[in-house]
């Protein structure tokens, strides 16, 4: 399987940069989410994470450094952390780190997600 | 809609119905170049019906105005950067034969006037005249003179072939308010 | 708006940003950046206003009776944006035309995210993200997270069109402090 790595783009709609690495595990998502077809834009990335737990079986590492992402974005993280809880109740190990810019607002939506999947999140300050 | 607490009564229903009675496309916020970019290529789009001179005309009286517009506005936003950027109103409107372009802004009493005497001049002349005055101007302006800048609405009213209408409306006793409104033909394009 | 002197108005209605035609993506995309960019010196308010736009102003786009088809398919909503700014707080406004049928069941979930806590609409948002997109009652977050972001009601006004259509306007405050 192949790394994935888009470079996000701020244009009529906003893409984010995502850098998914196959042999450290590590992979983040930022900037800015807001896409024409955003379910389209999340699946190849659903799908390495499919592959990365059935496959390669090992750590997987997330940063989440997302500035603005809309609803419907928010469905398909929600799906993303959803695998990974999955993936963590089978024994794989997992990490996720959330950085927020320091509202309240960005800090109870990610308590949402936690709410939401059952997954521990590291919330964490961005400077 | 629940009253408000603000001292203008307020409808949009009332002013989507005001803008859009004929109204292609209107904005009103700070004017940059993106906006302006977006904004023509609106116009260009919103004007297509056939007549590629009609287009073409509006297209270019609505860069000489929405510059203005974006050089001269007192009223002005400073952006999350710093940058100071002028605030104005820009509507393109469409009624039966001919387009109107309107532009509006806050400005100075004292930077407008030598502008709406430009403009009286303006409607003064006749085509030939204007063409003269558009002439002398440009050579004055090469040479480097004050105030003979404007070429852009001699430009505009040769390009519209119709009087410039403007309006000054005081808003403080240094500030007024200040649009142009311009009709340009569907029909009888050279 | 066919002479100069009618457009004088717009100077003294607190308008901050203000926008009416078609809503395709380009007009979309440079009235984000005016109110990330420019709204206020206050970024953490444009960032609000910013995402409530992106949400309303997304259903003109889909939803608006009235299309502009120069650019093919369904085409795109027209409709009217307006922001303006008062002493203590923002009000966006979104306006367009729709007809009875479709718009009721918008202004009934109104109410029904009027009536809730902050905490409830939480888990009112958590409950709508895990329903599978395109069913039925699903795929409506945006309202809630309008109201979540703006922290305020959701007013919402339906005037009847003299074409037989309704006008249907959403609005909300979004604080300064």
């Amino acid at each position: 399987m192949n790394d994935i790595h888009i470079k996000g783009v701020h244009e009529a709609y906003f893409v984010p940069t995502v850098n998914f690495e196959v042999a450290t595990g590590k992979c983040e998502i930022e900037g800015e989410s807001y896409l024409e077809e955003t379910t389209k834009f999340y699946a190849p990335l659903l799908a390495w994470i499919r592959e990365y737990i059935d496959t390669v079986k090992g750590p997987l590492y997330f940063d989440f450094k997302l500035s603005y992402f809309n609803t419907s974005s928010s469905k398909c993280l929600v799906d993303i952390l959803d695998m990974l809880k999955n993936y963590q109740k089978k024994g794989g190990e997992v990490t996720v780190n959330w950085y927020y810019d320091d509202s309240d607002e960005e800090l109870e939506e990610i308590e949402d997600f936690i709410m939401e999947t059952g997954l521990q999140i590291n919330k964490i300050p961005l400077e | 809609m629940e009253k408000r607490d603000d001292k203008y009564d307020f409808s949009l229903y009332e002013y989507h119905n005001l803008l859009h009675q004929n109204i292609l496309v209107s904005y009103k916020g700070p004017i940059d170049e993106r906006i302006m970019t977006v904004i023509g290529e609106n116009i260009e789009i919103v004007t297509n019906d056939g007549n590629d001179k009609a287009r073409t005309k509006i297209f270019k009286i609505f860069m000489e105005l929405a510059q203005n517009v974006w050089l001269y506005s007192a009223e002005s936003c400073k952006t999350i950067s710093g940058k100071q950027l002028g605030m104005g109103t820009l509507v393109i409107g469409e009624f039966g034969n001919y387009y109107t372009f309107v532009t509006g802004n806050v400005v100075k009493n004292t930077d407008i006037e030598p502008v709406i005497e430009k403009c009286e001049i303006i409607n003064s002349l006749d085509r030939d005249s204007l063409r003269e005055y558009r002439r002398e101007q440009r050579r004055l302006a090469n040479q480097g003179k004050p105030n003979s800048g404007n070429i852009g609405l001699i430009q505009v009213a040769l390009t519209a072939e119709s009087p410039l209408d403007i309006e000054l409306t005081p808003v403080s006793d240094e500030e007024s308010f200040f649009s142009i409104a311009v009709k340009i033909k569907k029909t009888n394009c050279k | 708006m066919e002479s100069a002197k009618e457009t004088k108005h717009r100077t003294t209605d607190n308008i901050a940003i203000s926008y009416t035609g078609v809503f395709d993506n380009e007009i979309l995309s440079v009235l984000a950046k005016e109110i990330e960019g420019t709204l206020s010196s206050d970024d953490k308010v444009n960032k609000k206003v910013f995402k409530i736009f992106i949400e309303l102003a997304q259903n003109i786009s889909l939803y608006s009776l009235e299309r502009d088809v120069t650019s093919g398919g369904d085409g795109m909503g027209v409709g009217t944006m307006i922001i303006r700014n008062f002493d203590t707080y923002y009000e966006f406004s979104t306006g367009n035309k729709t007809t009875k049928e479709n718009i009721i069941p918008v202004m009934e979930k109104c109410d029904n995210i009027n009536s809730m806590s902050r905490e409830k609409l939480r888990e009112y948002r958590r409950l709508q993200r895990n329903m599978p997109a395109g069913q039925k009652g699903g795929g409506n977050i945006g309202l809630i997270q309008v109201a979540l972001t703006a922290s305020n009601p959701i007013e919402y006004a339906l005037v009847k069109c003299e074409d037989g259509n309704y006008f249907y306007i959403v609005s909300v405050r979004i604080n300064k402090d």
